[in-house]
């Protein structure tokens, strides 16, 4: 898993369709390097969660759906919807359960998609909505359903899946795999692109881009009716050979690229990912920007959030005080303030030693701490009273802990 | 009684146990330790499987080898109309037949890649020689056509491997590989339809788990 101290532009991203979420499904995907799970409880209430247990550590995908909470296939801890917290520990049936939660993040459900952004509450942007699907949407609209399309993993950058669909073709008459029409692209919002034929019919699909981690972009489509029953199969299908082809010429050329920057070839022909895609040459590809939805204050790094930057004061070394037994106590750059304790005979009950579980929260008398946890929510870090000593460091020299 | 000749963790094994256990036939096991005493290399056990091979069946009479081959015997020895397990391995359709026969071949691809590494990775083995090629481009091509073809039969509402509506033995045959991905270390999150079609198959009558395979609940 990517480490969380990078930027990770602050957007909503579609996941996964609502349907992949039926029959207690745990939909398992992945976001800029964060691996999530996407559930539904039985009350109809999505959940987008890290997939990480806070007990130790244990993908929640390979549990159990129970119903309204997640069970961790390890030791059977429970998490509930909506809160992610921990509410039953099987080993101790008896006990209240422990102050855990799994990381949980923001969900929207828009146009048969759960959608998220990783980013902290109170820091939210709104849900910029695609009026192409509004409108297919809306009650009074053509009664057709639209097809939602198989989504597919192309391990190639997300910016580069993005402009390569500027290419994209499709013809739905006779659904001949390489016939095509001319199609024209827009952006209709920072990361979905339309593609709608240039002829009378005027067929249209959208496409949300999901950038999955470096490297790996999931792309979910729609593809726009209306349709007839008989004919979803077939537009399905359509889709998935012209995604397939697009698909592998962006990974020959990604692989290509590879092999260019480690210098391992010299004279091999480069593969033309457009060239492998488009069978009409001479149409000019351009990627146009919806008129009706301008994506310039969006789409740059206007919108972007950063988690945490990099903390320079991260290693320093630094003193605490524990104001019960009047010690004190020299913690070393690189070593954990749990550790200097347990080495002075000053035991914390923990956990996971990951700042994710919340066993080690410590009160601070003072001092101001560097919260380097999962656990706290930002306006405990803020309030700076308390701090989880398995991770978390001082920003001021000294610190006075209630131990 | 039928005698099963296994391993508990060894894959081909646990295709033949499953299918025991979905047919309801009772079986007598007979264990055979690949690792780490290797006693599928003794005079004893190549008398009776020449490769070395597990599983081996002893059924009517016979040493059968290669789970594959057991399973098509298992399926139409005991799985018959009256029982209502005809749909293992239907023979009436030459179609159908036809797709078994193709998917079965492809779970054995999936099989020998999937199987050496997980081996690999549980005993610390020296990885295979073609490690990089099977870890990336070769498996990753077998299971994206699996994952393809089995969000399409579900969206069709034939939800199984050959586009039917009940499994087949090839669906044994596929979702064992497909269960041991995590143990070999191959990602499978690319792949939302497996865990679908994984499901459908654990909440099946006398679904069997193995180490590192858990029942649906």
């Amino acid at each position: 898993m990517a480490d969380k101290h990078h930027v990770v532009e602050s957007a909503w991203f579609a996941l996964c369709g609502v349907d992949e979420l039926d029959e207690r499904a745990i939909y398992h995907t992945e976001l800029a390097g964060h691996e999530l799970v996407v559930w539904r409880a039985e009350g109809g209430a999505v959940n987008v969660w890290e997939n990480r247990c806070p007990h130790r550590g244990v993908r929640l995908s390979l549990g159990h759906h129970r119903g309204d909470a997640l069970q961790c296939q390890y030791h059977g801890w429970q998490f509930g919807t909506g809160s992610g917290a921990c509410r039953f520990v099987p080993a101790h049936p008896q006990a209240p359960p422990p102050a855990v939660a799994v990381q949980t993040w923001p969900v929207q459900v828009r146009y048969g998609f759960v959608w998220t952004c990783l980013t902290l509450p109170g820091e939210l942007p709104p849900f910029t909505p695609i009026e192409e699907l509004e409108n297919e949407a809306s009650p009074g609209a053509a009664p057709a359903q639209p097809v939602r399309l198989r989504a597919v993993a192309i391990d190639a950058a997300s910016d580069t899946v993005q402009h390569a669909l500027a290419d994209y073709r499709f013809d739905y008459t006779g659904f001949d795999a390489w016939q095509t029409s001319d199609c024209v692209a827009f952006e209709v919002a920072p990361h979905a692109v339309m593609i709608e034929q240039l002829d009378e019919a005027a067929h249209r699909v959208v496409f949300l881009v999901q950038p999955a981690r470096e490297g790996r972009t999931y792309l979910h489509g729609i593809a726009l009716g209306p349709f007839a029953a008989n004919q979803r199969l077939a537009v399905l299908r359509h889709h998935q050979q012209r995604l397939n082809a697009l698909r592998d010429a962006l990974e020959q050329q990604s692989a290509y690229q590879e092999r260019v920057n480690r210098h391992d070839i010299a004279d091999m022909p480069q593969p033309d990912a457009r060239s492998l895609v488009r069978s009409t040459p001479g149409q000019p590809a351009v990627l146009q920007q919806s008129v009706s939805k301008p994506v310039s204050v969006l789409s740059s790094g206007s919108g972007t959030a950063v988690y945490s930057g990099e903390h320079h004061e991260a290693n320093l070394a630094f003193t605490v005080h524990l104001s019960r037994s009047g010690q004190t106590v020299n913690v070393a750059a690189d070593v954990t303030v749990l550790h200097a304790l347990r080495a002075h005979g000053v035991e914390v009950p923990s956990s996971c030693e990951q700042g994710v579980c919340g066993t080690c929260r410590t009160r601070v008398l003072q001092g101001t701490p560097l919260h380097l946890d999962d656990f706290l929510t930002p306006p405990e870090k803020a309030a700076g009273d308390c701090m989880m000593v398995c991770v978390s460091r001082a920003v001021s020299s000294t610190l006075t802990l209630d131990l | 009684m039928l005698k099963l000749y296994d391993d508990e963790l060894c894959g081909d094994s646990y295709k033949v146990r499953l299918m025991l256990g979905l047919l309801g036939v009772p079986y007598r096991r007979e264990r055979i330790e690949l690792y780490p005493s290797r006693q599928n290399r003794t005079q004893e056990f190549l008398a009776m499987s020449p490769l070395g091979r597990l599983p081996v069946l002893e059924a009517d009479g016979a040493l059968l080898h290669d789970a594959h081959a057991i399973l098509v015997y298992l399926a139409r020895r005991y799985g018959d109309a009256a029982s209502g397990q005809a749909h293992w391995l239907p023979l009436d359709d030459p179609l159908q037949l036809a797709r078994i026969q193709n998917w079965l071949g492809f779970a054995a691809q999936l099989s020998a890649m999937v199987f050496p590494l997980r081996d690999a990775v549980l005993h610390a083995q020296s990885a295979p020689r073609r490690l990089p090629d099977i870890g990336t481009n070769e498996s990753r091509t077998l299971l994206r056509v699996l994952d393809e073809t089995l969000w399409f039969n579900e969206a069709a509402a034939t939800p199984f491997v050959c586009a039917t509506s009940r499994p087949t033995i090839a669906d044994i045959a596929c979702f064992v590989p497909v269960a041991l991905l995590d143990e070999a270390e191959i990602e499978s999150i690319d792949y939302p339809a497996f865990r679908r079609w994984s499901r459908r198959l654990k909440r099946l009558d006398g679904f069997t788990t193995m180490a590192g395979v858990y029942a649906a609940v």
